[in-house]
């Protein structure tokens, strides 16, 4: 009967509301954790171009360089670096990375590259299970608050087999953040050292082009153009120096992605608990809205069945004095 | 007096350093290396060593610690990294890198010990201890490795440990008898 489902739904409004708070909490939670992330990124920013422009400086020289720079032609081994979440709720924050990486894969192994995989981020563990594929090398824990000593960890598992020769390709996936609004999933070399011409614009595949003048800070284009004219001095030799390049170089990309897939990761999720906050509003509404009205309900109908009943004993009574029993007993209680 | 020029110590996680100087000293792979103003442009990999630089006159590092008079030097111990010098701006890039003042000696002097145990241990790095990077970095097996190579291709052998720990002593100004 009515106050059932009256029942019933004061108790749904206190689920959702219960649901509500934990959501806007995490969304407050992200929204702090993001802007610490950012202030992370601005940190290494110095580091990162710093390293940038020993690469150009070298990169200018070195003739011999052979597997170190450049974009190889033939890849028999390659290896895919993945950076996602370890935990969901963040929307499509960790799909879209995943997605796109499946996609790169299957396309390469067309062209006859086989691929092994380094994750990072529990989410991906289970994507690549699912999907059938073997991953190398997965990393957890660290895309809540990524460290320098995360990134060289990552940076060892990749660097060795590329140094030893078993892999003569190293890409890396993972969210860029543009800005608070604008993140964007992206692929790049990460070994060999991308060759100068490589850094400045034409990044080959299509989807990520004319990422450079994106980056926020990234000034540079105007510093690049230097480094063409100078003549530097090289301790050791460029080529050897490239050798050495390696490691720092992709521990410092690695470390800029770690920290701007964690900042795109807590925006992501800021976004989705904001969202999902709003829709616990709106739930809330429909069933306060949906009690009242029951409650009204069965009130009117208590009301109706009362007068009904008192009606129907009047007329039943003038009628009939004598016969009813009950209707004294009725009576008795409504007066 | 020596000209001042910028020069800044970085790391991946902050900036130790930044500010005008009169002087950087430091060794690179090949040997040791002072910067002047106006120093040809340069690059180079640092061993793991010390980084002094001497703060010119009237200025203040930009870490907070006031430099009293001119020429007072400031030490870094740094794990390898590299050095590069264009348009008299002086950067020192490395992945680990310490203010001599930050240094905890007696933490530095445990790895010490920890370090030449662990190199009288193994004798010489051994199998175990070296996977791709490292006998990549090293194809005829015997040479040891030079500084620069040992701190970026070898960072977890014994013999990186025992240098971390002879720098970080040897920038605290900490003396090895103690």
């Amino acid at each position: 009967m009515a106050g059932g489902e009256e029942r019933e739904l004061r108790r749904r409004i206190r689920s959702v509301g219960a649901t509500r708070k934990i959501t806007r909490a995490m969304e407050l939670i992200a929204a702090s954790e993001m802007t610490r992330a950012q202030g992370r990124i601005a940190g290494s920013r110095p580091y990162v171009q710093g390293i940038e422009k020993v690469l150009a400086a070298t990169a200018g020289e070195a003739v011999g360089a052979g597997r170190f720079l450049g974009r190889p032609e033939q890849v028999d081994q390659a290896l895919l670096v993945a950076i996602v979440s370890d935990r969901g709720l963040a929307g499509g924050y960790n799909n879209n990375v995943l997605r796109t990486a499946l996609r790169h894969v299957r396309e390469h192994e067309r062209d006859g590259t086989t691929y092994r995989l380094v994750t990072i981020g529990r989410k991906a563990t289970s994507f690549f299970t699912f999907n059938g594929r073997e991953t190398l090398e997965s990393y957890t824990k660290m895309t809540d608050r990524p460290t320098f000593a995360d990134a060289r960890r990552i940076a060892e598992s990749i660097v060795a087999p590329f140094l030893g020769g078993e892999v003569g390709l190293v890409e890396l996936i993972s969210t860029r953040f543009l800005s608070a609004g604008f993140q964007r999933v992206e692929t790049r070399q990460l070994l060999p050292l991308p060759a100068e011409d490589d850094h400045a614009g034409g990044d080959r595949s299509g989807s990520t082009t004319g990422h450079r003048d994106g980056v926020p800070g990234g000034d540079r284009h105007d510093e690049e153009a230097a480094p063409h004219l100078a003549l530097y001095e090289f301790e050791p030799g460029p080529e050897e120096l490239l050798q050495l390049l390696v490691p720092q170089y992709a521990e410092a990309v690695l470390y800029q992605a770690l920290l701007e897939a964690s900042a795109s990761e807590h925006t992501a999720r800021q976004r989705a608990m904001a969202s999902a906050t709003e829709n616990a509003d709106e739930l809330m509404t429909t069933y306060r809205r949906a009690m009242n009205r029951a409650r009204q309900e069965s009130i009117t109908t208590e009301i109706m069945e009362i007068v009904g009943g008192a009606e129907a004993l009047r007329h039943s009574r003038s009628s009939d004095r004598g016969r009813s029993d009950l209707g004294d007993a009725l009576e008795e209680r409504t007066a | 007096m020596a000209t001042p020029f910028h020069a800044e110590v970085v790391t991946p996680e902050r900036v130790l350093f930044a500010g005008e100087v009169d002087e950087v000293l430091t060794r690179t792979d090949v040997g040791e290396i002072a910067f002047l103003a106006h120093h040809t442009e340069f690059v180079g990999a640092l061993d793991i060593t010390v980084v002094t630089v001497r703060i010119a006159a009237g200025e203040e590092g930009s870490t907070g610690a006031p430099a009293e008079s001119s020429g007072e030097r400031q030490r870094f111990a740094v794990h390898g990294g590299f050095v590069h010098m264009a348009n008299n701006r002086l950067s020192v890039l490395a992945g680990v890198a310490e203010r001599a003042d930050e240094i905890d000696v007696a933490r530095s002097r445990a790895a010490l010990e920890a370090a030449r145990e662990r190199l009288g241990r193994e004798g010489a790095p051994s199998a175990p201890d070296r996977h791709g990077a490292e006998a990549a970095a090293e194809p005829e097996g015997g040479t040891p490795l030079s500084g620069a190579r040992l701190a970026l291709l070898a960072p977890a052998s014994a013999a990186a440990a025992l240098r971390r720990a002879e720098v970080r002593l040897e920038a605290a100004g900490a003396t090895e008898s103690a």
